[in-house]
């Protein structure tokens, strides 16, 4: 156990000898802020200072430990390799991440080398602001840091107690009244990235305690220039780079070669004449920046502006004067350039001091602005400050006036064009024309153009001289020999226009001397002085041409253009053409339009369209024939030509006539003419109509021939005579107008041959009809008569085993009814099985010597035979009456009939019913239904007969 | 404690009426240029507390409406006075860009100018009235760039406070003076009613 004891107090001993068994040789630590401009309000360097005396090795190293004091909190730990030096005297530097005035930071170190490590020294402390701060604080405060910087802001409350707000940004306690904020993100929301406010935020304290700090960059000022401009002193100029984005107390200073300035404003330096540096210190809280310039300043002459400058103008030079406000100048070899109106002058000036240069080739009567500039000639730097002055040139003679003739009928114009503000060289007052044929000269007015010459004795050989006058003279004159009658004998031709202009082309005239005129005019425009010209000095290789632009001519409008040779003597016209520069459609019509007929032909002819009037080249005409009645066009034709030969029908006809350019048609010239029939023409036609109808008369006959039998039988039928034989009884019909419409009827006997035909035993005639009885008139109806679908009674032969019932309630009876109303029963369709009920329908009587009309009306007919009743229902009907030998006496209330011619009399008593078929042969109880009733042949018109018919004998009257 | 000859009681409630409006509009724009302030600086956005930098005697009713608005003008001659030490001070400091801020900044000074000339002339006459600043820009140097912050923002506050006062002041001038007939009015309309 003891063994063990003294091992361990062994080893412990050597491990002591090995750490801690050398003395502590540092000494003299000190511990500091590093002090700045701003380290007031933010120390953030800490300076450690000590005295090592063992120099034992050449290489050792230190341990060295800073802790935040209050919580003995190691903030930073570091191993330094030093060399060792005679002095032994160590200084190191830390940055901390803090202000050193937020809190206390201790240092202590210890010493490394190849055998041992020392002891560790006591703590020295840094003594923060929260150890004897009155008041809240917090650092850092008014400094300024680079854009983008993350800054960690410590406050530092007024005592222990104090505590801050919930919402504080300062969250991390670092001693008892010391807070930080978190130093990874920017914990306060800035409205500019250029600044930041902080807040401490404490509660209960009524004063806001906080800080501002701003961002920034660095000066980047550059280019440094300096330069002379009096020759004795150097001003120096640069550029501001990036913007620093500090202003106020936080802005860039600057120092030019030791001497504080403003920004591009510093005090002139003294001039040496030799190479010099300058040097520019741009310095602002974020660093600094060091610009240079070296350069011998006599050769960086910047001159000044020309002082008292003024000129000397003439009509075509001026000189321009000037001084220099810097005596020096005056000895300086200078060169001067001149900018007039905005172009500079195409020479330079030079010579010691220079003070006035002459400006030549001015134009006269000019309004100039001279500015100059001037550089040193020796060692030309560059340009110096312009001067600028304005003067007006004076007047001079005009130049030559151009001139031209104008020739017409009567008269000749000696005309000019104005002279530009370039060739008048002041302001024109008038012109002087002398001529050969009189003696004193003319003036005329500034503002006349044009002057007749007219008189047939001055046309031949007449020399005109024209000058233009202004202030300073006459101008030269311009000479023009009047040709006599140029255009005799010259054809003309027509130009097609180029573009809207027109191109000439012309052969080249040997004999030209002063080159050619090209002249153009309104060919129908006979104005005075409307002549324009254009002079072209000479041929180019051969080529004789010019272009006149559209801008000379109107649309519409024809112009003569002639080329004129200059020569010697008169002009000679080498060509004449007209032509249209813009072609429209002709404004008129054509002229004169006229017809002639020359058999079946018609020759229409006219004039062209008036020459003012057609507005291009006519190409043609179309000509248009429209029948006047129908408004029908017949025809349409294109011609060139005036006049056009039409074959036409005889009719009334419009022609119409158009004119037509290239570009539209002209309006109508209109000619209304008949072309009349020939007799030639007459004796055809009557010929052909004549043998065309006697065809058709023919075929007609030919077919009525054949179908003669038809036609019979559609025109003219036969109608059939009523037959009667024997006795025979029939049955009178009595009928009473019931409510609701019915008629109530009884039967009564009838005997044709024992009745006169004025008795009326029964007073049957009371129920007629009333209604009017209608004459007799051709077949009208052509349609089936409705009654025949409604006949569905059974009718019998009344004549034929008769059994005559009492009289039926026609409410009671179940039969159907036959109803006829207004309408007459063709005799001649009693022939067929067919019964037509046709409403006011006439029925032919075709062959009665006398017309009987029978009307009846509401009447209920019986078989008088048949133990069956039916009845039919006829209305307003007319019976058509045989032949009869002798007029039977009707007895007829509201009816009319016609009276039969009788061969013997007899009496029929005829009340609201229909005649039977007088003979037949059975009864029948057969129904007769969409049938016509036959008209019997009668024979003797001794029965009344009742409109009861046997289906079997129906269609099929039977002779008695 | 008599008032101007020219004045007279018709002569104070006209100048009042006018002085009045042009409170209130200083008063709203004195608001705006506090608020303007705030938002362009990143500043805490409670107000800063301390009280108020200038005191005046306590408007007690007993004073006549000269008496107040003498007071009153002496307050807004000190606050004037505050703004242009401000500017000033500001100017050097932040002499950045020109800013919709500043344009307000300028705006107001020179219609606090026009107000202090309008109640100039409604004031007692031969009595002068003196308003107390309790602090100076020149003590809030420790303060740095944060402080001068914090200060601009104090004065602001007082001239919102003072145009305020101001404007309510010279707004009861006219209202009291026309008040009594129409309570009469109203009185004989309730009478009737009654009946």
């Amino acid at each position: 156990m003891s063994v063990w004891l003294l091992s361990a107090l062994l080893v412990s001993l050597i491990e002591l000898a090995e750490q801690d068994g050398l003395p502590l040789s540092i000494r003299d630590v000190k511990v500091s802020e590093e002090k700045t401009e701003t380290s007031k309000d933010g120390a953030w360097v800490l300076n450690v200072e000590w005295t090592d005396e063992n120099n034992e090795f050449e290489k050792v190293s230190y341990d060295i430990e800073i802790i935040h004091t209050e919580q003995m909190r190691t903030v930073h730990f570091e191993n330094i390799h030093v060399k060792a030096e005679k002095s032994s005297h160590y200084h190191w530097k830390w940055t901390s991440p803090i202000p050193l005035q937020c809190t206390s930071h201790s240092v202590r170190l210890r010493r490394r080398d190849q055998l041992r490590i020392s002891e560790w020294t006591s703590y020295l402390t840094y003594t923060g602001q929260d150890q004897n701060s009155l008041t809240s604080q917090v650092y850092p405060r008014n400094q300024v840091f680079l854009i983008g910087s993350n800054i960690t802001f410590c406050c530092i409350l007024k005592t222990e107690k104090a505590s801050l707000n919930n919402l504080s940004k300062f969250v991390i306690r670092i001693s008892n009244r010391t807070y930080i904020t978190e130093t990874h993100k920017d914990p306060f929301s800035r409205t500019s990235e250029y600044f930041s406010d902080v807040d401490c935020e404490v509660k209960n304290e009524k004063s806001s305690s906080g800080a501002s700090v701003f961002f920034g960059y660095p000066p980047d000022d550059q280019n440094l220039t300096c330069i002379t401009r009096d020759l004795s002193s150097v001003e120096c100029q640069w550029k501001l780079g990036r913007k620093t984005q500090l202003y106020g107390t936080r802005a860039t200073n600057y120092t030019l070669n030791g001497r504080k300035c403003e920004f591009n404003r510093c005090d002139p330096l003294e001039l040496k004449k030799q190479i010099t540096n300058w040097t520019l210190i741009a310095r602002n809280a974020l660093g600094e920046k060091i610009v240079t310039d070296t350069g011998d300043p006599t050769h960086r002459v910047w001159l000044k502006a020309p002082h008292n400058i003024s000129h000397a103008a003439h009509a075509r030079n001026a000189t321009v004067h000037w001084s220099w406000s810097v005596t020096e100048y005056a000895s300086l070899l200078m060169i001067c350039q001149v900018m007039l109106n905005g172009n500079i002058y195409n020479k330079t000036f030079s010579g010691k001091g220079l003070a006035s240069v002459v400006l030549e080739h001015l134009q006269p009567f000019t309004k100039y602005t001279a500015k100059v500039s001037c550089g040193s000639h020796e060692h030309f730097f560059q340009w110096g400050d312009w001067s600028e002055i304005t003067f007006t040139t004076k007047e001079d003679i005009p130049e030559l006036v151009d001139v031209w003739i104008q020739y017409s009928e009567n008269h000749t114009y000696i005309q000019w064009k104005p002279l530009s503000h370039q060739q008048s060289h002041g302001i024109i007052s008038g012109y002087k024309l002398t001529m050969n044929t009189i003696k004193s000269p003319v003036n005329i007015g500034a503002n006349e153009l044009c002057y007749s010459i007219a008189s047939e004795n001055e046309k031949n050989n007449q020399i005109i001289k024209l000058s233009a006058k202004n202030s300073a003279g006459l101008s030269p004159p311009s000479v023009l020999i009047v040709p006599h009658d140029p255009g005799k004998g010259v054809s003309i031709s027509l130009i097609n226009s180029t573009n809207g202009g027109f191109e000439v082309f012309w052969k080249i005239y040997p004999n030209s001397t002063c080159g050619y005129v090209v002249e153009w005019f309104p060919t129908y425009n006979k104005t005075q002085c409307a002549v324009d010209w254009k002079k072209i000095p000479e041929c180019i290789e051969d080529l004789c041409q010019t272009w006149i632009p559209p801008v000379e001519f109107k649309a519409g409008e024809r112009y003569t253009i002639s080329v004129f040779a200059c020569t010697n003597g008169a002009p000679v016209l080498l060509q004449r053409s007209e032509g249209y520069a813009i072609e429209q459609e002709p404004q008129g019509t054509v002229q004169n339009l006229h017809g002639q007929q020359n058999g079946r032909n018609v020759e229409l002819s006219w004039k062209e369209v008036a020459l003012d009037q057609q507005k291009g080249i006519i190409l043609g005409y179309k000509v248009k024939i429209t029948h006047s009645e129908s408004k029908k066009v017949i025809k349409t034709i294109e011609t060139k030509a005036c006049e056009v030969i039409l074959p036409l029908d005889p009719g009334s006809y419009i022609f119409t006539v158009r004119a037509f350019t290239s570009v539209g048609e002209s309006e109508d010239a209109i000619l209304t003419m008949n072309v009349e029939t020939t007799i030639d023409q007459m004796l055809a036609a009557t010929l052909v109509g004549c043998s065309a109808a006697t065809l058709v008369f023919i075929i007609i006959t030919v077919l009525c021939y054949r179908k003669r039998e038809w036609l019979k039988d559609l025109l003219y039928p036969d109608i059939p005579e009523p037959k009667l034989a024997g006795k025979w009884t029939t049955q009178g019909i009595y009928c009473t107008q019931m409510t609701e419409g019915y008629v109530k009827c009884e039967i009564q006997e009838v005997h044709g041959s024992d009745h006169p035909t004025s008795e009326n035993p029964h007073g049957l005639d009371h129920h007629c009809s009333k209604k009017p009885l209608f004459p007799a008139q051709p077949l009208y109806y052509n349609t089936t008569f409705p009654c025949a679908k409604k006949l569905t009674s059974i009718i019998e032969n009344p004549s034929y085993n008769l059994t005559t019932p009492g009289p039926v309630d026609v409410v009671q009876t179940s039969k159907p009814l036959l109803e006829m109303q207004d309408s007459y029963l063709p005799a001649s369709k009693f022939a067929q099985p067919v019964c037509h009920s046709e409403q006011d329908s006439y029925l032919p009587a075709p062959k009665f010597v006398q017309p009987l009309s029978i009307a009846v009306e509401d009447t209920y007919i019986f078989a008088p035979t048949s133990g069956k009743t039916t009845p039919i229902h006829v209305e307003d009907t007319y019976l058509p009456a045989p032949k009869f030998g002798q007029a039977p006496s009707i007895h007829v209330e509201d009816t009319h009939l016609p009276a039969p011619k009788s061969v013997q009399q007899f009496s029929i008593l005829v009340e609201d019913t229909y005649l039977p078929a007088p003979k037949f042969v059975q009864p029948s109880n057969n129904l007769v239904q969409d049938s016509y009733l036959p008209a019997p042949k009668f024979i003797q018109p001794n029965f009344a007969q009742n409109n009861v018919i046997d289906k079997n004998t129906a269609g099929k009257p039977q002779s008695a | 404690m008599a008032g101007r000859g020219t004045n007279g009681r018709h002569g104070l409630r006209g100048r009042a009426g006018t002085s009045a409006a042009l409170a209130r509009l200083l008063h709203k724009e004195c608001i705006q240029l506090l608020k303007s302030y705030r938002n362009s600086e990143s500043l805490p956005s409670s107000p800063v507390e301390g009280g108020h930098l200038i005191s005046i005697p306590p408007l007690v009713p007993q004073l006549s409406d000269e008496e107040k608005i003498s007071i009153l003008h002496a307050a807004l001659k000190e606050c004037l006075r505050l703004l242009e030490d401000v500017i000033t001070r500001e100017d050097e400091e932040f002499p950045d860009e020109d800013s919709e801020y500043k344009r307000l900044r300028k705006t107001v000074r020179d219609r606090l100018r026009h107000l202090l000339a309008s109640t100039e002339q409604m004031m007692v006459d031969g009595q002068k009235f003196e308003a107390e600043v309790k602090e100076e820009l020149d003590g809030q140097a420790t303060g740095g760039s944060f402080g001068l912050k914090m200060w601009i923002v104090r004065v602001f506050q007082e001239l919102v406070h003072w145009t305020g006062q101001t404007s309510d002041a010279l707004s009861s001038l006219p209202a009291e003076k026309e008040k009594a007939p129409v309570s009469q009015r109203t009185r004989r309309g309730a009478g009737k009613l009654r009946k």
